[in-house]
């Protein structure tokens, strides 16, 4: 239903005639909330863990990195593993899963924080992901209502059509999430270029999916990459939260009223924990039809 | 098919409803203070002089007795007095009274018309006869508005509303700067009942919510039921707005209409057979999008955004004892770009109406009504497509008796059922050759039941009660999916379970008593305190994400995951009036508890859902406030003065931590002055000024970033407040020379110059919380408002 509330963000905006920045009377200051934002791939490279506090609603300082946390993983019922805070002075607060450390298919993790006598966990299963058969990339001139997920799209824009295929895996519940790399650079950085799919009407069947990305740099020439992830519901759930939270903000029709975006962290704390399989397939960006 | 189900019940309870009324009649004749034999009847129906249409609420006085009544909404009246020789006064506001002197010795029928009271500088008339109907009558927590009063107001883009203008009373919040969304008591706007000629409105707003659906050249006279609701009304926990649609001009052909930035508007009514029939025809459409056409910026002159509505009614008196009402809307919003996006919906009601007189004290009416709501939404992007069609149909059968027993006794009975059809439809977004994704959402079926009874009845001079009560059930009706829910994540139900139910089968039933009481002890000839109780039982409901109601908020009925919601309500009043009547004064008191009362989880997904039942909770709710009303109606100065203070909370286990919590439209103090000064002859001025404490909002209490995004951290649900609002609208009416009334054909005219929001407050409708584009890592909050000061002029005439 993304795509229909985007229209509805443009109707909204034409009927709303104003806008103002306002300064709200914010009380109950609640900085100083451990956040956790946590994605760690099952590949042989190295990944971090990000631990930061909230801060006021208005404060233009940097984040406060949490440094000195004790962060370890543990399979199943399997023994802890420690993820080391990086020693490198401009990375305090992240800590760091090496390159060796890898992940069984199918199996639950937990996730183990603590500082300052206070222990916050998550737990996370690392789901199967399908291989990619095959990929092509074109120009996609004017797009509205199928649009990015996550943009409003002006007509003349361009978009680009990532069109791939590959068989979804049995059973319901599988959620995807597709980034994509130029160059080996990943471009779908934020969390409102990611798309994300799900397989509830289109459980085990082969799949022709096409991914739009808006605004990408690319050339022809250019080496596109997509990185296929499996992800949890409940991440799907809270990319769209955020979503709807943040660029929806406000919308009259289209949003929902303020409410804060859902975590699977305890003790309070908000971010979110996933482990997540990966699975890449690239091409080289060329013209459809040879001019 | 569907006529069929609904014949089913309506016979059966057509059948119970005979039994019921033999009972009844055998129980009035056992009843020993009931003396028919030595009294006789006046009756008949009073009408406006002018152009033959029925007053509503008009009164009669007996000068003898002290005593009087007042005409029913057909302007029928029925007294009963012992014989002798009466002086009977009939009076309506902004009419001259007529004085009648009868000599009573049988039943007697006396149809009365009425003519205008001029107002005119130099002899300003007081009639002071019955101007104390607000202190005799047993209604509490009421509001009637005249249409011409509603004229007279500052009118938003100059488009008379009487939807805004019943937001000027107490007890009722508005939606919105602009916006027709209201709220009474404490109630969310599916809590009111909104009648259009008895069919209810589903969607009662144009060009999302900036104009109602209500033609106000259709409109003869609207009341507001905030409490005490008659047991006559069901189905619906806050407040009941009966709007009567005019019969037509039985005198002679008539036009008019008016002239206004928005839109224009168009009235024939006449005879059709003098004095035994008549029509109105109204229409109304606006022309923004002919101006949007004038663009060169083709991104604009290919938007399509208009509205018309169409309201048209007949009406046939076969014989003295029968009459018959045919009355029908139909209205439409049509929105689009180009020829890629369109977005339309509308209603369509009609009311087939049938008044008979079983006798001069029996007054019965028996109504087909049919109510349909649709919406429309269709993309097309070369492969692309997308559609979305939606219908919601009532059908219902009512017959309402009015049983004028003696002076001191008046029966109301009845009998209602109705068959709704709820088709949330089926939404498909399609790309050629690549997927079809088809969301078929569950119609839901039901029938809606209610008998009811009740008696007015004059203890004494000083003591009137009115009591009954009403039976309402309430049935699903397949075909239909049942959800069951996995409820252990209190934020994500996910569903556990579905059941298939089949066509035509009654799987669910809900049962309501609903006692109603209302009483009114007059202290003195200007003072007297009313207090009411009323009980009822709502059975549909809508979702809504936000304080706006969108045109695709789907309506659903009460099922096995949402119960019927409950409201108990007490209110209680002091009425006191001042200067022998001229100024009306009032306080009320009321406290209302709602069970099962739902909210929207935190971070809902309704639109389109399917499982939206998964994405309420239920809970309990309730309200409490104080009302104080000045009113003067009579004389160059009118218009009223209200301050309402009032609290609306809520605890829903799985809202807020299971914390009590502001209602969104929680508002603490909210003051509305609503006047009209008669300046000369032909030059009117009017003014409303509103001021009311922010409504409770969720404000941010801190930010975290994760993944480069600045997310808002919220605290409690509705803890906080938007800014105070307050606004001053201004307007004058010019009218232009009247030609002599002796020309039979006489053409007024007249020009409507409305300001709203004079100094222009910026009211913020919604606040966005978001990242500054321009300064990242800066949060920033944004407000929607509408920008004022907006000016407008209207011609209207008449001829």
């Amino acid at each position: 239903m993304k795509n229909f509330s985007i229209i509805l963000l443009a109707l909204v905006a034409l009927l709303s005639g104003c806008q103002d920045d306002i300064d709200l009377e914010l009380k109950d200051d609640q900085s100083g909330i451990m956040v956790v934002e946590a994605f760690l791939r099952n590949i042989p490279t190295r990944e971090a863990i990000k631990l930061t506090r909230t801060t006021s609603y208005y404060d233009s300082e940097p984040e406060e990195l949490v440094t000195g946390a004790l962060v370890t993983i543990t399979e199943d019922n399997g023994s802890p593993f420690q993820l080391k805070e990086s020693t490198n002075p401009d990375s305090l607060g992240y800590y760091i899963k090496p390159a060796n450390f890898s992940m069984k298919i199918s199996s639950a993790y937990t996730l183990t924080i603590s500082i300052d006598d206070e222990i916050y966990t998550a737990v996370s299963e690392l789901k199967p992901i399908p291989n990619i058969d095959s990929m092509e990339v074109f120009y996609n001139d004017i797009q509205f209502l199928f649009a990015s997920e996550f943009v409003p799209i002006a007509p003349g824009d361009t978009i680009y059509d990532i069109n791939i295929t590959y068989t979804e895996l049995p059973q319901k519940g599988d959620v995807y999430l597709f980034k994509y790399y130029v160059n080996d650079t990943l471009a779908s950085f934020y969390p409102r270029d990611y798309v994300y799919f799900d397989d509830e009407f289109l459980d085990g069947e082969v799949t022709g999916s096409v991914q739009q990305f808006p605004k990408i740099q690319a050339d022809y020439g250019d080496k596109i990459t997509i990185e296929m992830l499996s992800i949890s519901t409940e991440l799907a759930t809270f990319y769209e939260v955020l979503f709807n939270q943040t660029d929806l903000s406000g919308n009259l029709f289209a949003s929902s009223p303020p409410a804060n975006v859902p975590t699977n962290i305890s003790n309070g704390a908000r971010g979110n924990f996933q482990v997540s399989q990966p699975t890449y397939k690239s091409t080289i960006f060329k013209p459809l039809f040879q001019e | 098919m569907y006529l069929f189900v609904f014949m089913m019940p309506s016979e059966h309870t057509f059948a119970a409803y005979k039994i019921m009324m033999k009972k009844i009649l055998l129980v009035l004749m056992l009843i020993p203070f009931f003396g028919i034999a030595q009294k006789h009847s006046i009756s008949g129906y009073i009408k406006d002089a002018n152009n033959g249409e029925e007053l509503i609420g008009a009164t009669i006085f007996v000068e003898e007795t002290k005593g009087g009544v007042a005409t029913n909404v057909y302007g029928y009246y029925s007294l009963g007095l012992p014989a002798g020789n009466y002086n009977l006064v009939f009076s309506f506001l902004g009419k001259n009274p007529e004085r009648k002197q009868v000599e009573l010795n049988a039943d007697l029928k006396m149809d009365i018309e009425l003519k205008d009271n001029s107002v005119s500088l130099e002899t300003v008339e007081i009639t002071a006869e019955k101007k104390d109907q607000n202190i005799t009558s047993s209604e509490i927590s009421t509001q009637k508005l005249e249409i011409k009063q509603i004229k007279q107001l500052p009118a938003f883009l100059g488009e008379v509303d009487v939807l805004k203008t019943i937001q000027l009373l107490p007890g009722v919040q508005s939606a919105g700067d602009g916006n027709t969304g209201f709220f009474v008591r404490g109630g969310s706007q599916d809590q009111n009942l909104i009648l259009l000629d008895e069919a209810p409105v589903y969607n009662a707003s144009h060009l999302f919510n900036f104009f109602s659906v209500f033609n106000p050249d259709a409109v003869k006279d609207l009341t507001l039921y905030k409490g005490g609701i008659p047991s006559r009304y069901g189905g619906r926990l806050s407040s009941v707005l009966d709007i009567r649609m005019k019969d037509g001009n039985s005198k002679q052909f008539s036009s008019s209409g008016g002239i206004g930035l928005i839109s224009s508007r168009l009235t024939i009514e006449g005879p059709l057979v003098k004095d035994k029939s008549s029509f109105l025809i109204t229409g109304r459409r606006t022309y923004a999008d002919l101006f949007l056409r004038l663009s060169n910026d083709d991104a604009i002159n290919q938007n399509k955004l208009y509205f018309y509505d169409l309201n048209t009614k007949l009406n046939y008196k076969i014989n003295d004892k029968n009459r018959l009402f045919l009355s029908g809307y139909f209205g439409r919003d049509v929105t689009g770009f180009s020829d890629i996006f369109g977005f339309d919906w509308g209603n369509a009601t009609g009311t087939l109406r049938w008044n008979h007189l079983f006798s001069d004290k029996i007054f019965s009416n028996f109504s087909l009504i049919y109510t349909n709501y649709t919406f429309k939404i269709e993309g097309d992007v070369g492969p692309a497509q997308f559609t979305w069609n939606s219908l919601l149909n009532d059908v219902g059968f009512k017959g309402d008796f009015t049983f004028y027993a003696n002076s001191n006794n008046t029966f109301r009975w009845g009998v209602q059922s109705t068959y709704h059809n709820f088709d949330p439809g089926k939404i498909t977004a399609r790309l050629e050759g690549a997927f079809e994704n088809v969301t078929e959402l569950s119609k839901n079926d039901g029938l809606e039941h209610g008998i009811y009874l009740s008696n007015e009845q004059k203890v004494n001079e000083k003591l009137l009660l009115i009591y009954g009560g009403r039976l309402s059930a309430f049935q699903n009706i397949g075909p239909d999916n049942i959800y069951f829910y996995d409820k252990s994540d209190p934020l994500f139900y996910r569903v556990t379970d579905t059941t298939t139910i089949a066509k035509n089968e009654i799987y669910k039933t809900y049962f309501g008593f609903e006692p109603r009481f209302s009483l009114r002890y007059t202290l003195n000839k200007s003072s007297s305190v009313k207090a009411s109780y009323n009980r009822i039982f709502q059975y549909i409901q809508q979702v809504q994400s936000s304080l706006s109601v969108a045109p695709f908020d789907v309506w659903f009925l009460a099922n096995n995951n949402i119960p019927p919601q409950i409201v108990d309500q007490i209110a209680a009043g002091y009425f006191k009036n001042l200067f022998d009547n001229q100024l009306e004064t009032s306080v009320e008191v009321y406290y209302k508890y709602i069970q099962n009362q739902t909210d929207i989880v935190d971070n809902a997904d309704i639109l389109g859902n399917e499982l939206f039942d998964g994405q309420l909770r239920v809970g309990n709710g309730w309200s409490y406030g104080a009302e104080f009303l000045a009113k003067k109606q009579a004389g160059l100065f009118t218009g009223w003065v209200a301050y309402t203070w009032s609290k609306t909370e809520r605890v829903i286990d799985e809202i807020n931590g299971g914390k009590k919590y502001y209602a969104p439209y929680d508002i603490r103090n909210n003051l509305t002055v609503a006047s009209t000064y008669q300046i000369t002859e032909r030059v009117n001025f009017g003014g409303n000024f509103i001021y009311s404490t922010g409504r409770a909002y969720t404000l941010p209490v801190g930010k975290y970033n994760y993944n480069g995004t600045s997310i808002p951290l919220f605290a409690d649900r509705n803890s906080n407040r938007l800014p105070d609002y307050h606004r001053l609208d201004l307007s004058v009416t010019i009218d232009g020379k009247t030609r002599s009334t002796t020309d039979r054909r006489r053409i007024e005219n007249s020009w409507n110059i409305s300001v709203f929001n004079v100094y222009g407050r910026k009211n913020p409708f919604s606040v966005s919380f978001a990242e500054d584009q321009e300064n990242p890592g800066q949060s920033k909050s944004t407000m929607f408002y509408l920008p004022g000061p907006i000016p407008s002029v209207t011609w209207n005439f008449r001829f």
